[in-house]
């Protein structure tokens, strides 16, 4: 499926039942990669973690979502995305299925699971700020820096 | 007489994902060169004559027509050539523009092609 085509299927969701739609769609993504994860530590892939990062990102730039920087932090990463895929080559659209899947790549690399503290598009850079943060026992997964 | 109907034709795997090949000696080529007859001849003739063999090529013309960009994997594993020596002998062709090199052998997808386009998209480089 073409990205336009799954953007304007998240939004047709988000239409249809609201916020369920996004969360459908983040598990969409985070499901996908899971699986797609299992393929790529098989085979003649390299298994470090400095590798299978490095390949997390290059992965969807192949699928033309954008050009993916991930910092690891103390507490989870930081994602910049550069010159994301946009609706119809113009518009911005928040989408979850992405996050989803980067959430999934990491969760499979790093055996720990991840959310989402935030996202930030800058119009003028062209980037998108993702933050996923380590979901704990202490902070359930719900937003704030711990 | 040939029988080039669907069913009975043979079908061969479309690879969009352009994975890099098995083997720790295959490195990445990018290659910007002139769109003209003979150019890829003498671009392969380079590999053949150092005994790589090329593994996966894959390449378009730009929307003008005049530069024609080419990926393409070489297995140095049969030969005793160097990455800069190819470098090397690539740019003393004169069709040649540009040669670019991605030698991290734990890359698993290509490193230059972004974004995806269709046939109708217009994407200048």
């Amino acid at each position: 499926m073409g990205l336009n085509a799954l953007i304007k299927l998240e939004q047709t969701m988000f239409e249809k039942i609201g916020s369920g739609g996004h969360a459908f769609l983040y598990q969409m993504g985070k499901d996908y990669s899971i699986e797609n994860s299992k393929i790529l530590k098989s085979g003649n892939f390299a298994q470090d973690q400095e590798s299978q990062l490095k390949n997390l990102a290059d992965s969807p730039k192949a699928a033309g979502w954008g050009i993916f920087d991930i910092r690891k932090l103390w507490n989870g990463f930081d994602v910049v995305i550069s010159e994301p895929h946009l609706l119809d080559g113009h518009t911005f659209v928040d989408t979850r299925f992405i996050y989803g899947m980067l959430a999934g790549s990491l969760q499979s690399i790093f055996a720990e699971e991840f959310f989402v503290l935030e996202t930030r598009y800058d119009t003028r850079a062209n980037t998108i700020l993702l933050k996923l943060r380590t979901r704990t026992k202490d902070n359930h997964g719900r937003n704030g820096e711990v | 007489m040939n029988d080039s109907s669907h069913s009975a034709r043979k079908n061969y795997p479309r690879n969009i994902s352009l994975l890099r090949p098995a083997g720790n000696k295959v490195i990445e080529f990018m290659i910007i060169c002139k769109n003209e007859i003979g150019a890829l001849a003498a671009i392969s003739g380079i590999f053949a004559k150092e005994n790589l063999n090329i593994e996966i090529t894959y390449g378009h013309a730009d929307r003008q027509g005049n530069s024609y960009l080419l990926i393409l994997y070489a297995d140095f594993s049969n030969s005793s050539s160097t990455v800069d020596q190819i470098i090397k002998d690539l740019k003393e062709l004169p069709v040649i523009h540009m040669v670019e090199v991605d030698i991290d052998q734990k890359r698993h997808f290509d490193d230059f092609l972004y974004p995806v386009v269709g046939v109708d998209e217009i994407v200048p480089w």
